[in-house]
C-alpha cells in the first residue's frame, strides 16, 4: 500500500469509526441495569444551569458516556484479555483466577477495622447480654485464605488474634481448617451451602446443639448463576449451580422479615430472578429476620449476628431451635434491637466473614 | 475535558471534525474557537471568563504596543500587559503559597484565599506572554483579528497541558493553512499513539505508584520500582499529551513543534533539558535567560541567570517548595556540568552517563511527587535501605511480576528504538507497503483497546493539568 493510499484509508477508517460510534451511542436505547456488574448504570444527567455551572452535569455525563457506551460488555472483556494476556497482570480489579476459581485479593489486613468490629460486638454484649446467654463467635475465611500463596493475602493469624484478644467471655469456634477452596462458588464471594454440613456440624458441636440435629438434608438444584466476581472479572465463564440443602423441617419453617413485614420460606424462590441469586438464601440482605420452626424438639432460641455468609449456614441450624433471630447490623442500629429482641436465656452467635471484619465500617 | 475520555473521543471530536471540514475555510477558525470554548467550558465553566479576559488584555495591549511603537508609551503598555498577565497567574496560582510562607515566617494569621487553580492557566498565560513580548520586540506582527488571536490562545489541542505553542509558530497557519489526507492521517496516528501511551502505560504505572504510596510493606526494591515507575509515568503521561496535541494540531492543519525528544536516552542533564519539555525550556531560554544576558556575562551574573531561570522553572510547575527545590536542583547540576563536570562526563562510557542521568532524574521526580521535603527525603533514603527497610518481600515480588511487562514496554517505548526500526523498514519500498498496511491495523487496534480501557475506566489522571 502506497503512502498516499495509506493516508486516505487511515483518514476514512478513523473518521468512520468515531462518527459511527457517535451515531450509535446517540441513538441506541439506554440500559438501566448492568446484570454482570449488578449495578444501575448512569442515565443521561439532568440538564440545568446550576448543574452545568457547578460541573455536576459534566461529571455525570462522563459516567453516562462510559456506562452507556455501545457494546460496553465486549469492550470490558477486551480490556480484561489485554490486561491478562498481553500485560500479564496478576489480577483485574484485585480479582484473580486460581484453577478456574475467581478470588478477590483481600489485602492488606486493616487492623483498625478488626478492632472496630470487636468493639461493636462488645457493645452488643455489654448492652444486651448477661450470664444467661451462651455466647459464641466464628470467623468465615474468604476464598483468598485457601488460594495459592503467590497471591497477596491479609495476615489471617493476626486477624484471628486480634479477635481473640478483644472478645472476652465468649467462645471462639474456629472453622478455618474445616473449609477448602472448593467449598466456595467459582464466580462468587460466598460459600456453597451444599458443602457446609461439615461446618454446621463443627458449630453445632461447639455450641452443644449437635444432638438436636437429626434429620438428613437433601440436596436440591435451584438454579444456575454467575456470581458477583464474574462482573468484575469480565472473562466469559460458565454459569454454576445453586444447590440448597433441605428437609421437611426447613421446608415447614417460616421466615418473617421485619423490614418488609412479609413472611417467606427459608429458600426464597422468588429470588431466582433477582440480580444476585444468592439472595435465595433467607431472601438476601435484611436487617432483622426471625425463623420459626414449629417442629422443634425443644423450645430453644438462637440469635445470630451475621453477614451474607450467614444466610446459607443458618438454615442448617433450624432443626435445633424453635426460633432463630437473624440480625445484620449493617442495616440496623444496635440501639434499636431492644425494640424487637428479647435476649435472655438465648444462645448467641456472632458469625462474620473476614471480608466484613476487614471492612467493618459498614457495621452500625 | 480530557482527551482520554469517551466524551472527547466519541462525542466532541467527531462533531468538531464534521463541522470543521464541512464549513468553508473562512469559518474554520470560528469552528476551532467555538469548539475550544466548549472544550474549556466543559471542564472549567467559571474560569472561561478569566481566559477570555486574558485574551482581550493581550489583544488590546498588543494593538497599543504596536500603535505606540515609536514612543515611550510602548514600554508602558508592554509593562502593563506583562504585569496584568503575571498578576492573574500570581493570584490564582501563587497567592496561597505566598500567604502560607508569610504566615510561617512572621507568625501572621492571614486567611488563605483558597482559589481553585484554573485549568491550563500556566500554559495559556505563557503562550500569551510570548505573543505580547514578541510583538514588543517586533518579532511578530500584531494580530488585528481578535478571532485569530483567540483561536491561537484557546486552541483546544494544546490549551490545557501544552505544549507551549508560540504565536510565531502558528502565526502563518492561523491565516493560511493546508489540509490533506497525509496530514490528517499522520495526526490520527500520532494522536492514537499518544492516547495509548497515556492509557496503557502511564495510567498503569500510576496505579503502581499509588499502590506503593498506600502500601505499608515497602522494601528497597519497591522503592526503586516506585522511583522508576513514577519517572516513566510522568514521561509517558506528559509526552502522551504532547503527542495528542501535536496529532490533533495536524488534523486541523497546524504544525506544533516537538515537546519531547526521548529525554531518557540523554547522556547529561544538560542534554536531558534539551529533550524534556522543550517548549518550556526554550520559553525560559528565550524570554528570561537570554534577556538577562544568557552566558555572555560574568560568572557571577551567569550563576544569577541560571538561578533565576531554574527557580522560575520550579515555580512554574507548582506553588510548593518541593517544586522550587526540584528546579534549583537542576540549576545546580547544570551549573556543575557547565563549569567542568560536563567535560569529565564526556570521557565516561555512555552507559554510565545514561545511568547518571536516569538516577538524577529519578531523584528529581521523587522530590517532584512528594508532598514536602521530609517525604521526599524519606523516599530517597528508602532507596538505599534506610531505617532497616528489607530488600524485598512477597508483596514487592507480586507487584514486580504484575507490572513487569508494563515496565519492559515502558523502557522500550522511552527509547527511539521502535521508531528507528520502522524508519529502517520503510526505506525498503516493498517493506514500506507492508508497514503501511500494518500501521492502519495497529492504529485501529490501539483505538479499540484504548476505548476498552476508557469504557472500563477507573484511573485516569493527567499529571500536568495541575500546572
Amino acid at each position: 500500500m502506497s503512502d498516499k493510499i495509506k493516508s486516505i484509508v487511515m483518514t476514512i477508517v478513523f473518521v468512520s469509526i468515531i462518527i459511527s460510534m457517535l451515531i450509535i451511542n446517540v441513538f441506541s436505547k439506554d440500559i438501566e441495569i448492568s446484570q454482570t456488574e449488578r449495578r444501575t448504570l448512569a442515565q443521561f444527567p439532568e440538564l440545568t444551569l446550576s448543574n452545568i455551572l457547578d460541573t455536576t452535569f459534566m461529571d455525570n455525563f462522563e459516567d453516562y458516556t462510559m456506562d452507556q457506551f455501545a457494546k460496553r460488555e465486549a469492550f470490558r472483556t477486551l480490556k480484561a484479555y489485554i490486561e491478562l494476556g498481553l500485560f500479564r497482570k496478576n489480577d483485574i480489579n484485585e480479582i484473580y483466577m486460581d484453577n478456574g476459581i475467581l478470588i478477590k485479593q483481600e489485602y492488606p489486613l486493616n487492623e483498625k477495622s478488626v478492632i472496630n468490629i470487636t468493639e461493636k460486638i462488645n457493645r452488643i454484649k455489654d448492652k444486651y447480654l448477661d450470664e444467661s446467654n451462651n455466647i459464641y463467635y466464628s470467623i468465615v475465611p474468604d476464598k483468598n485464605y485457601y488460594a495459592d500463596n503467590k497471591y497477596l493475602k491479609m495476615d489471617y493469624d493476626k486477624l484471628e488474634n486480634i479477635m481473640k484478644n478483644n472478645l472476652k467471655d465468649m467462645k471462639y469456634i474456629d472453622i478455618f481448617d474445616t473449609l477448602e477452596l472448593i467449598d466456595y462458588y467459582k464466580t462468587d464471594t460466598h460459600w456453597r451451602q451444599e458443602n457446609l454440613e461439615k461446618v454446621a456440624k463443627k458449630i453445632a458441636t461447639e455450641m452443644n446443639f449437635k444432638d438436636r440435629i437429626n434429620t438428613p438434608f437433601t440436596q436440591k438444584e435451584i438454579t444456575t448463576f454467575k456470581g458477583v466476581y464474574s462482573g468484575q472479572y469480565p472473562i466469559q465463564l460458565k454459569e454454576e449451580k445453586i444447590n440448597v440443602l433441605t428437609n421437611d423441617i426447613i421446608e415447614n419453617s417460616t421466615v418473617f422479615n421485619y423490614e418488609t413485614n412479609k413472611e417467606t420460606k427459608v429458600y426464597d424462590l422468588d429470588k431466582i430472578t433477582a440480580n444476585d441469586k444468592y439472595d435465595i438464601f433467607l431472601s438476601g440482605a435484611a436487617p432483622l429476620l426471625t425463623i420459626e420452626n414449629k417442629n422443634a424438639i425443644e423450645d430453644k432460641e438462637l440469635i445470630v449476628f451475621r453477614d451474607s455468609f450467614g444466610s446459607s449456614i443458618i438454615p442448617l441450624f433450624i432443626e435445633a431451635y424453635s426460633k432463630i433471630t437473624v440480625v445484620d447490623t449493617r442495616y440496623i442500629a444496635t440501639d434499636f434491637l431492644k425494640n424487637f429482641i428479647e435476649f435472655e436465656n438465648k444462645d448467641i452467635l456472632f458469625i462474620y466473614s473476614t471480608l466484613v471484619i476487614n471492612n467493618s465500617n459498614t457495621l452500625k | 475535558m480530557l482527551f482520554s475520555s469517551i466524551s472527547f473521543l466519541y462525542y466532541f471530536l467527531p462533531c468538531v471534525i464534521i463541522a470543521y471540514f464541512i464549513l468553508p475555510f473562512k469559518l474554520k477558525n470560528l469552528v476551532l474557537f467555538l469548539s475550544s470554548m466548549v472544550f474549556y467550558f466543559y471542564g472549567e465553566p467559571k474560569y472561561i471568563i478569566l481566559m477570555l479576559a486574558t485574551i482581550l488584555v493581550s489583544y488590546i495591549f498588543g494593538l497599543l504596543i504596536d500603535k505606540f511603537r515609536e514612543t515611550k508609551l510602548k514600554k508602558v503598555f508592554f509593562v502593563s500587559a506583562i504585569t496584568l498577565l503575571l498578576a492573574s497567574l500570581g493570584v490564582f496560582k501563587y497567592s496561597d503559597f505566598a500567604i502560607s510562607n508569610i504566615n510561617n515566617i512572621f507568625g501572621a494569621n492571614i486567611n488563605l484565599l483558597k482559589l481553585a487553580l484554573p485549568i491550563g492557566i500556566s500554559f495559556y498565560t505563557f503562550q500569551i506572554l510570548s505573543y505580547v513580548i514578541d510583538v514588543y520586540w517586533g518579532k511578530v506582527k500584531v494580530q488585528k483579528n481578535i478571532l485569530k488571536l483567540a483561536t491561537y490562545v484557546s486552541l483546544f489541542p494544546q490549551l490545557i497541558a501544552g505544549p507551549i505553542v508560540r504565536y510565531e509558530t502558528v502565526e502563518e497557519e492561523l491565516s493560511n493553512r493546508t489540509h490533506s489526507f497525509e496530514k490528517f492521517s499522520n495526526g490520527v496516528t500520532r494522536f492514537v499513539i499518544g492516547l495509548a501511551k497515556k492509557i496503557l502505560i502511564a495510567n498503569a504505572l500510576g496505579e503502581l505508584c499509588s499502590i506503593f504510596l498506600a502500601s505499608e510493606e515497602q522494601t528497597v526494591v519497591f522503592y526503586w520500582m516506585y522511583g522508576i515507575a513514577y519517572s516513566m509515568q510522568i514521561y509517558f503521561d506528559f509526552s502522551a499529551y504532547s503527542d495528542m496535541a501535536i496529532g490533533l494540531g495536524r488534523i486541523f492543519g497546524f504544525t506544533f513543534l516537538e515537546n519531547f525528544d526521548y529525554p531518557y536516552i540523554s547522556k547529561s542533564i544538560t542534554e536531558f533539558w534539551r529533550r524534556w519539555h522543550i517548549s518550556l525550556g526554550s520559553w525560559f531560554r528565550d524570554y528570561v535567560y537570554i534577556p538577562l544576558g544568557g552566558n555572555r556575562v560574568s560568572k557571577i551574573k551567569l550563576l544569577r541567570n541560571i538561578f533565576i531561570v531554574w527557580f522560575l522553572t520550579g515555580m512554574w510547575h507548582g506553588a510548593n517548595w518541593t517544586f522550587i527545590v526540584w528546579g534549583l536542583m537542576f540549576g545546580i547540576i547544570l551549573t556543575i556540568e557547565k563549569f567542568g563536570f560536563g567535560k569529565i562526563l564526556e570521557k565516561i562510557p555512555t552507559i554510565f552517563r545514561r545511568i547518571y542521568v536516569l538516577f538524577i532524574v529519578m531523584i528529581s521526580f521523587i522530590i517532584f511527587n512528594s508532598e514536602n521535603m521530609s517525604d521526599a527525603l524519606n523516599t530517597i533514603t528508602g532507596l538505599f535501605g534506610a531505617n532497616g527497610t528489607p530488600l524485598i518481600n512477597d508483596v514487592t515480588m507480586y507487584y514486580l511480576r504484575s507490572y513487569l511487562v508494563i515496565f519492559i514496554l515502558g523502557i522500550i517505548g522511552a527509547t527511539p528504538i521502535p521508531k528507528m526500526i520502522i524508519q529502517k523498514l520503510k526505506q525498503n519500498t516493498t517493506l514500506n507497503k507492508i508497514v503501511n498496511i500494518l500501521e492502519i491495523i495497529f492504529v485501529v487496534a490501539l483505538l479499540f483497546i484504548v476505548t476498552a480501557y476508557l469504557v472500563d475506566n477507573s484511573y485516569n489522571p493527567f499529571l500536568y493539568f495541575r500546572f
